[in-house]
């Protein structure tokens, strides 16, 4: 189970994956915009964020530039974007540490990806208490 | 994506209700809880405060043994309808229905807060604000009622959510296939494509295509190199008159067959090829739902014409192939002493066009070009072509216009269009002597200025009505000599370069080709 944040702007999409997610039981917290987002992330960092890129107000861009400068950052982020340009965000997102998804996205493919972010996390979390014990 | 059990949606439903709703009702004076119904026996608010001293692990052992014991024993409710609960507090309970199952509402009323110890569970329910409730039932009644209704919406949303992410699955399977299939052009490759994509969607452990006439293939999913197997002995009467059904009304469907978990749907390639495809699960495996039937609909509905129009497209390729070539055997029939000329040049040209960077497209258009630069000899009479001996001027001048004829007779040809003048022009040569313009050097086009060096060397290496056949290295010697002249010089190059390394790599193909030559080039010193 992981904790997941999931910034989408269209109100029923975003709604259908919450739902499909919690039912998966991972604990899911949703936002409508880059904005949003980005205050649920300073309140509480998820294991996974999952966000759209074309938002009103902040996109997901700036959400991500915001993100992946700032210490925690999620261990697992998945971008879901527009298929003709998911090529190009992909190359844009190279080096950031970003899985790119062309929408509509595969709801199996995306399971199967935030298992395996989930076990990524919840085995660095092991390491980090690890060290942080054999430091005490 | 597997849709959770009714049970547990309908008590995932039930608990978030209750929970809403416990907060809602719950004041000084009243609380509510939800038995059964697949919820875990949480007790009511006051319940947790005034027996279980909020002690977190006595509620997880015990819960309030009292409730639970009258919702598992007795179903009966009128034990507890305007009962009393061991602690005093008064009890009322309703029977309601959550998805088809029964649930016991019970709503609990007494003097709470006075019992309440310090440190609230609920601090939105100890504002104590609700002492003029209306009696237990009645509003209990109204939230089963309400229950029901925010849990029918619930489950209908969640529905529409399945369907939505089933709709987005398909999706993305149509736009992956598209994507696969727009690399290929080969039936097998297509077909292997489609089935090893079902089979992975559709978790199955076999995929088999089924012909008109009962043969197919028999595809081993877990098997990624796709080979496939003949379809053996699975083949019982029953399951081949199902199958027959399948194709007749051109449906998907479920088949019931000695316990395996089979579907088959209808794969319309033509109007007349309808293949049947049999996707099967291992009995162990959950069963084909409404989902699957619909995603290999989708599946077969749009790889059907990919399969059909790839099959046309590769029968219109196969017939222009075949009727070109039955052309050119044509053309060189009519001349006895050029058997299989067009073929060797086809060939030649081809390679020397490579040497000269030529690739794709363009030595494709080469080899056909090459093929047909004879084909005006149609139009001349085979007297004059057979003729032994010298040609008169008036026969010459006959013979000098088949490349015209040639182009003449290719025009209406479409995708001949933009070498037609390859043809026109293969007797063209640099220094202006050649026929039927008189160009010269850059004036005769790339492609007219490499079959005319392919044509003389092979014109010299057979024997001809007035003339016996040049060795090849004879005439490999006079192809160089007027490389410059009568030939490009940079045809003649590349031309040199390709036809050593053919000989090289493919000794035996080469003496096939010029088996006249043998003999003479080992007489030869």
């Amino acid at each position: 189970m992981s904790r997941i944040l999931v910034a989408e702007d269209d109100p029923h999409i975003l709604r259908v994956i919450c739902m499909w997610l919690s039912r998966q039981g991972h604990e899911v917290r949703e936002a409508r915009n880059g904005l949003a987002a980005l205050q649920q992330l300073c309140d509480q960092c998820p294991d996974i964020l999952i966000t759209d890129i074309n938002m009103p107000g902040m996109d997901g861009l700036e959400l991500l530039r915001h993100v992946t400068s700032r210490q925690p950052r999620p261990h697992g982020i998945v971008v879901l974007t527009n298929r003709w340009d998911h090529r190009k965000i992909g190359e844009q997102l190279a080096n950031a540490g970003v899985l790119v998804m062309p929408k509509p996205f595969s709801p199996s493919k995306l399971a199967e990806l935030i298992q395996s972010l989930g076990a990524a996390a919840s085995a660095a979390a092991r390491s980090t208490t690890a060290t942080a014990e054999g430091i005490e | 994506m597997t849709p959770a059990p009714a049970n547990e949606r309908s008590a995932r439903v039930v608990q978030g209700v209750v929970a809403h709703l416990a907060r809602a009702t719950t004041s000084g004076r009243r609380s509510l809880a939800v038995l059964g119904c697949g919820v875990p026996a949480q007790p009511p608010t006051h319940c947790l405060r005034t027996c279980l001293h909020n002690d977190p692990q006595r509620i997880a052992q015990d819960g309030c043994g009292w409730l639970q014991a009258a919702a598992q024993g007795r179903r009966d409710v009128s034990c507890l309808r305007d009962g009393r609960c061991p602690k005093g507090y008064s009890v009322s309970a309703e029977t309601v229905v959550l998805h088809g199952e029964e649930a016991l509402a019970v709503c609990l009323e007494g003097p709470i807060a006075a019992a309440m110890p310090s440190g609230p569970i609920d601090p939105d329910g100890t504002s104590g604000a609700a002492d003029a409730a209306p009696s237990g039932l009645a509003q209990l009644d109204a939230l089963a009622r309400v229950v029901r209704q925010v849990g029918a919406l619930l489950e209908e949303n969640e529905g529409l959510a399945d369907e939505v992410l089933r709709v987005y699955e398909q999706l993305n399977l149509i736009f992956q296939l598209t994507q696969k299939f727009a690399g290929l052009t080969n039936l097998v490759q297509i077909e292997k494509v489609l089935v090893q994509s079902l089979g992975e969607l559709l978790a199955a452990e076999t995929v088999s295509v089924v012909r008109p006439d009962g043969a197919g293939r028999h595809y081993d999913i877990a098997d990624r190199a796709g080979r496939p197997r003949r379809i053996g002995d699975w083949r019982d009467p029953p399951l081949m008159s199902a199958v027959r059904q399948v194709r007749e009304s051109r449906t998907v469907s479920v088949l019931p067959h000695r316990g395996v978990n089979l579907l088959a749907g209808s794969l319309v390639r033509r109007e007349d090829a309808i293949d049947v495809v049999l996707v099967a699960r291992p009995p162990a495996a959950r069963e084909f739902t409404s989902g699957d039937l619909l995603l290999l609909e989708a599946v077969l509905a749009f790889g059907g014409p990919i399969l059909g129009n790839t099959e046309l497209h590769e029968q219109l390729r196969a017939m222009s192939v075949e009727t070109t070539r039955a052309l050119v055997a044509a053309i060189d029939k009519k001349d006895r002493y050029t058997s299989g000329h067009s073929e060797r040049v086809g060939l030649l040209a081809t390679l020397a066009g490579r040497e000269l960077g030529l690739s794709g497209a363009d030595l494709t258009l080469l080899e056909w070009t090459a093929l047909l630069h004879d084909v005006g000899k149609i139009g001349v009479p085979e007297e004059i072509l057979n003729k032994p001996g010298a040609l008169t001027a008036e026969e010459f001048a006959i013979i000098k216009r088949h490349p015209d004829m040639g182009c003449e007779i290719l025009a209406p040809i479409a995708s001949f269009r933009q070498v037609l003048d390859a043809v026109r022009f293969h007797h063209e040569n640099p220094d202006g002597t050649g026929y039927p313009l008189g160009l010269t050097r850059d004036e005769i086009p790339l492609f007219a200025r490499i079959i005319h060096v392919v044509d003389v060397f092979d014109a010299l290496s057979t024997a001809r009505s007035y003339r016996k056949a040049y060795t090849v290295d004879g005439a490999l010697q006079i192809i160089r000599e007027e490389a410059g002249t009568k030939l490009d010089a940079d045809a003649v190059a590349a031309f040199l370069r390709a036809l050593e390394a053919f000989r090289r790599r493919r000794p035996e193909r080469f003496a096939r080709l010029y088996p006249s030559q043998q003999e003479v080039a080992c007489g030869s010193p």
